[in-house]
């Protein structure tokens, strides 16, 4: 097909949140060279109906720019239509199929209890009834032979009573349906016949692992019809908003045309926190930062993931107690915020969370009538959040009630207030800390080769604290950090992903997974061609699970990226020989967990992720003119507790930092939604972008 | 600044992120579906003098049992140098039974010893009279390979000679090594950490936090203890066999609460059996200190401060604390999970509203291993979940493994993909569940057909008596082990058994339901 580039369009990123949706929008730079311009936008969301924030914010957004500026645009949404109606239990009536003797395969499970001494545990109940589950009889073994065929009469039999049950959308996961999926197919096909919304695992998960593919398969099949039904209503409606298109943010960071979304809900049920680790990433590449830690402290937890020059997804999530087989970004949550609340327990110790006090009445210092000392509390007692710095000044922070709600604390441990504060600082801190080494040192990553990113209206009073004690040398606070969500979607690739089971010894397998693969890049091609009109490159980025045979987790091993431009023809997988794919895994493994194993090695999916750019930004977005400045004037002066002890710490806004200018901690810097600390010895210098690129003393502890 | 009540709740998040690295190292590494799938493995931190400090939540039975692996590690050397690495199994000598092996190395800041970390995990064979180690036998010669506490490192030095001879004893040695090497990982990822916190706090700082730790689960579990009405109370149930014709055996408690301690008392339990369902006394302690760890909260750290505030009595020579040479596999196993039920059927007639109906009372535990069609050796084993009791807040959960195990289980694609075996049915046992007001959970069906003539060894309980019900509720329905050879009519099996089998047979379990709580509602 030929490659016609499109005129330059924007593109609007929408990220809707619990209370608000965010909305920005980004306009072609007018010629080469010069900056993209950048509008946000803020509604409040309407969770009844979720569009009506988005198409109310977009019309808004665009409203601003005169008629005849008006550019044409893609909105790029990041929903949490599929998530809610997972953890609400509001999805669509769901059947499920199996095979014959296994139907009980999703309320088993992996037969373990979620809490080990609990022994009084509640049941959450099924997410799909017994008289909604039906049993084929058929059989498919091992090596991917037919055992029991499936017959034209139990095909009828049991789409007919799937039909007649009142379900509106069926999964279907038969054993080994990803090694020879023939039975699968016939039945959806013959379910599909009846009007019935169908998911297949083969398509869903053509992976190995019954129940984690049953469960992957009926949550696609659970929140697709919703998603669907949602999509196309929006889509109607942004249309006659004036936009061109719509995309869909997935749980891979990539997004995708809304035909898909409506298809495969179970990419999107993990999308919320993406938005932010892409428009981390973004921002730090912007700076020239490569490889990022993230760090998103919120009010209730903390979200962190570690990024290692280019996005990469896990397939190992899981959400409302059932596993999740799709690529996600590997973000690990933990219930420490600034809402978090603080208490002795019986035995004496000091802990902070996972109780929080939410946005409602939110940390005593709200003055919205908290009583309980929570870490924003602390910061406030310890000067660490200027009273007047809270959004922009519309609130005023109540140090009284702060201090009244520390105080009962403080009383029973015998300490003063600062020393309570400081000290719940501290247990929140080593949470934190302990999600960090989690996702990095847990993997194989030393965090002193990362740049802790921090966003999230909490994160900058403690970013320099963990980076110095994690040893991370680098924290960047990205301008805007309130709508790094809503950036992080308009700048997302579209992105389409691919796997296929395929097991055995790697140098026997390895002419099987090759033509896996080269069936999933032609899919990859014809999907994604259309999509690919920014360059008409479509970019493959192949990659091949191997373990040690006998093992029962397996490695990524990448292979080269193919870059097929759309009027060429269907590209060939690249194919490296068995040694040369044995001496990577070795390394890989070795990398990961430490040590190799002198064993045969033995392949188990083929992989493919496919993307093609989905937006015209460019990457000099917020530049602003340079100013040779020098050190920065503050606009105050405060007690601060800083490395435990008080002292006369410099109070600056952000905004009248100029790019170029330097400051050493200790610091406040405070904006609209954020505060950043500086810790003594730490130098701050903004970049030409207006992040804050902070260099941490870490020799100091 | 910082309040001693804060570098409480710091240094637990530190020992805790140790034990939890340990964890994902062995995890990731391990090589058995056993250790990586089904998870079957511990990793803990202990102070100089053997107390637990940290544990990462793998498997209770190992909880009470780990202590006493790390004193028989110190009884048996008088130093130790960095690099060390102790291996045991010796259920006599600081193990349980002898699938469990134990790894400990000892932690150094510098020369200083500062403490010792530990890993055990259960490994698929160890050799013994059948595969799968966990046979029908009448002494422990017969059950495995036996290893006292012994230096596998010796200053960081691998005593190759060692390992040579254990590995020449097992049916699958590869399999062996390389999970052997996956809790060395983990030894060395303690190492490493214990460093890291040393350099940042000092040597100072970590001996005083650990103790305080100590004595912070000690308070914890003293508070919790005082809330137990004072009193005397008893319970007895029974080991329905030993697989050798020993039927009923009993086991007799008496948990004597007062004030902030308790005494657990085992006088009048069965002299130790002939088969292998003794328990020695690292055993029985696990279970004990598991029940009373249940009441305590789930945030709470499982560190060694638990154990102080109890005394737990068993006489020597009892299925509750056996003797040199008897035969153990199912000590672990199965009589734990029967200590459980005395230890909550004795507590629950002081907490009635706490303590739910007995579980299913038994880890259902089947080892098969053969040749297969390429003539290589396999060895599997899994152990099912069944019914949980009922309680006064609702309903068992059904099909879950309970108490003192928690592993998951082999996928059917993974098993056949893996074994010469095929699944024909998995699924819930309806109806097993105790009826109540609040019902028992139902146990679990799991039929496998043989592809490959083979042995296979089943060590279960619960298939003649019942697990109890409390408050009125039924008692759950006992488990089956049925058998069908070459498509011929089921013929019922003893609840310990062992077999060869032909392609074609079909061994079929049917796994107890969960007592039910409550009078049931008209």
């Amino acid at each position: 097909m030929a490659f016609l580039p499109s005129s330059a369009e924007a593109i609007v990123g929408v990220d809707t949140g619990g209370t608000f949706t965010d909305i920005i929008l980004i306009l072609p730079s007018p010629q080469p060279g010069t900056p993209s311009r950048l509008i946000a936008h803020k509604v409040l969301s309407t969770p009844e109906d979720p569009g009506a924030a988005v198409v109310q914010g977009v019309t808004e957004l665009i409203g601003q720019i005169s008629a005849d500026e008006r550019p044409a645009f893609t909105v790029v949404h990041g929903s949490t239509v599929a998530t809610n109606a997972l953890l609400e239990r509001r999805g669509a009536r769901t059947a499920f199929v199996t095979t014959a003797g296994f139907e009980d395969l999703l309320r088993i499970g992996r037969q373990t209890r979620r809490h080990l001494y609990d022994l009084r545990p509640a049941d959450p109940g099924p997410l799909i009834d017994d008289d909604l589950v039906f049993g084929v009889r058929e059989r498919v073994v091992a090596p991917g032979n037919v055992a029991v065929p499936l017959s034209r009469e139990e095909i009828d039999r049991v789409a007919e009573a799937v039909a007649r049950s009142g379900a509106r959308s069926v999964a279907v996961c038969l054993l080994f349906s990803f090694k020879a999926p023939q039975h699968e197919a016939l039945l959806a096909s013959a379910l599909a016949a009846r009007g019935l919304f169908v998911s297949a695992s083969h398509k869903v998960l053509p992976e190995y692992r019954e129940y984690e593919r049953a469960a992957t398969t009926v949550i696609n099949a659970y929140v697709s019809p919703l998603m669907q039904h949602y999509l196309a209503s929006l889509e109607r409606r942004l249309r006659s908003a004036g936009a061109r298109r719509l995309h869909v943010m997935q749980s891979s960071g990539g997004c995708l045309a809304p035909g898909d979304a409506g298809e495969l809900g179970v990419h999107t049920v993990l999308s919320g926190p993406a938005g932010g680790v892409l428009g981390a990433f973004h921002a730090a590449r912007m700076a020239g930062i490569e490889r990022i830690i993230t760090f998103d402290m919120g009010g209730t937890s903390t979200d962190v993931s570690l990024v290692d020059g280019r996005i990469a997804t896990t397939s190992e999530s899981e959400i409302a107690g059932l596993p999740l087989r799709v690529p996600t970004l590997p973000i690990h949550t933990v219930g420490a915020g600034g809402g978090s609340i603080a208490y002795l327990d019986a035995g004496g110790a000091l802990c902070v969370g996972p109780r929080s006090a939410g946005a409602r009445p939110g940390p005593a210092c709200y003055g919205l009538g908290g009583n309980e000392p929570t870490v924003t509390d602390a910061h406030v007692l310890l000067g660490r959040l200027p009273k007047t710095a809270f959004l922009g000044g519309r609130m005023e922070l109540d140090e009284v009630a702060a201090a009244r709600a520390v105080e009962s604390l403080a009383r029973r441990l015998g300490a003063s207030l600062e020393e309570t504060a400081w000290s719940i600082l501290q247990v929140a801190n080593v949470q934190m800390e302990r999600a960090i080494r989690v996702i990095s040192v847990e993997k194989g990553y030393d965090p002193q080769e990362f740049t802790l990113v921090s966003y999230g209206g909490a994160g900058g009073l403690h970013a320099c604290d963990l980076a110095r004690s994690l040893g991370i040398p680098r924290v960047l606070v990205p301008s805007h950090p309130g709508l790094l969500s809503a950036w992080g979607m308009a700048v997302a690739d579209m992105v389409k992903t691919y796997s296929q089971g395929v097991i055995g010894p790697l140098e026997s397998t390895l002419a099987a997974g090759w033509a896996a693969l080269r069936e999933l890049m032609a899919r990859a091609c014809r999907d994604l061609g259309p999509e690919a009109r920014i360059d008409g490159v479509v970019s493959l980025e192949p990659a091949i699970d191997l373990r040690y045979l006998g093992q029962s987790f397996e490695l990524a091993v990448p292979l080269p990226t193919v870059h097929w431009r759309t009027q060429d023809p269907l590209p060939a997988p690249p194919q490296p020989p068995a040694s040369e794919l044995t001496v990577r895994f070795h390394a890989a493994h070795e990398r990961r967990y430490g040590h190799r194993a002198d064993e045969p090695v033995e392949m188990v999916a083929v992989r493919l992720l496919a993307r093609c750019r989905a937006a015209h930004h460019n990457h000099n977005l917020l530049v602003r003119p340079a100013e040779k400045a020098g050190m920065a004037k503050p606009a105050g002066e405060n007690v601060v507790y800083v490395c435990g002890g008080p002292a006369k710490v410099p109070v600056f806004r952000r905004e009248e930092l100029p790019p170029g200018c330097r400051l050493i901690g200790p610091a406040v810097v405070a904006e609209a939604h954020a505060t950043t600390l500086l810790n003594p010895g730490d130098v701050l210098h903004v970049d030409e972008a207006g992040n804050l690129l902070i260099t941490v003393d870490v020799r100091r502890t | 600044m910082l309040v001693e009540q804060a570098r409480l709740a710091i240094f637990n998040n530190l020992f805790r992120s140790v034990a939890d690295e340990m964890g994902v190292t062995v995890e990731r590494t391990a090589y058995s579906p056993n250790i990586k799938e089904r998870l079957d493995f511990s990793c803990a931190l202990f102070t100089t003098e053997g107390e637990m400090v940290a544990q990462a939540a793998h498997i209770p039975v190992h909880l009470g049992a780990m202590p006493l692996s790390v004193k028989a590690a110190l009884d048996r050397f008088p130093s130790f140098a960095p690099g060390d690495i102790i291996m045991l199994n010796d259920p006599y000598m600081g193990g349980t039974h002898l699938p469990d092996i134990t790894l400990i190395t000892p932690l150094f800041a510098g020369d200083e010893l500062i403490g010792f970390a530990a890993c055990r995990a259960h490994h698929n064979d160890v050799g013994g009279v059948s595969a799968g180690s966990m046979p029908v036998a009448k002494d422990i010669f017969q059950e495995g390979i036996r290893i006292p506490p012994v230096r596998l490192y010796d200053a960081g030095k691998l005593n190759s000679a060692l390992l040579d001879l254990i590995l020449a004893n097992v049916r699958v040695p590869r399999e062996r090594r390389a999970d052997l090497y996956a809790q060395v990982a983990a030894l060395r990822r303690a190492q490493i950490r214990a460093e890291e916190i040393v350099a940042k706090y000092g040597v100072a700082a970590v001996r005083t936090q650990m103790r305080e730790l100590l004595d912070y689960t000690e308070r914890l579990m003293r508070e919790r203890i005082r809330r137990i009405p004072d009193g005397r109370y008893t319970f007895t149930d029974v080991i329905e066999d030993d697989g050798c014709g020993n039927t009923d055996l009993s086991i007799r408690v008496a948990v004597e609460v007062r004030g902030d301690e308790a005494s657990v008392d085992f006088a009048g339990s069965a002299p130790q059996a002939e088969g292998p369902v003794n328990a020695v006394y690292a055993v029985t302690l696990s279970a004990v200190v598991y029940c009373f760890r249940c009441l305590l909260g789930p945030e709470t750290p499982a560190s060694g401060g638990s154990f102080r505030p109890l005394t737990v009595l068993a006489p020597e020579g009892t299925v509750v604390n056996a003797s040199f040479p008897a035969p153990v596999a199912a000590g672990n196993v199965e009589t734990s999970q029967r200590i459980v039920d005395v230890v909550l059927g004795a507590l629950a007639q002081a907490l009635p509203d706490e303590i739910p109906a007995a579980a299913c009372g038994t880890m259902n535990n089947l080892a098969m291993g053969g040749f297969d069609a390429d003539g290589n050796a396999f060895a599997y084993y899994e152990t099912m979940g069944g019914g949980m009791g009922a309680h006064a807040g609702g309903d068992g959960l059904s099909a879950v493994q309970t108490h003192m195990t928690n592993t998951k289980n082999t996928p059917v694609e993974a098993l056949e993909l893996a074994y010469p075996l095929r699944v024909v049915r998995y699924g819930i046992r309806r109806g097993s569940g105790g009826a109540g007001r609040y019902s028992g959970g139902d146990g679990l069906v799991r039929e496998i057909e043989v592809l490959q003539p083979c042995d296979a060894t089943l060590l279960t309980e619960r298939r003649r008596t019942a697990p109890y019900g409390l408050v009125g509720g039924s008692p759950g329905r006992p488990g089956r082990n049925l058998l069908s050879r070459g498509g011929g009519p089921w013929q019922e099996l003893d609840s310990k058994v062992q077999l060869r089998l032909e392609p074609g047979d079909r061994l079929r379990i049917e796994t107890p339901g969960g007592g039910g709580y409550g009078v049931p509602a008209q």
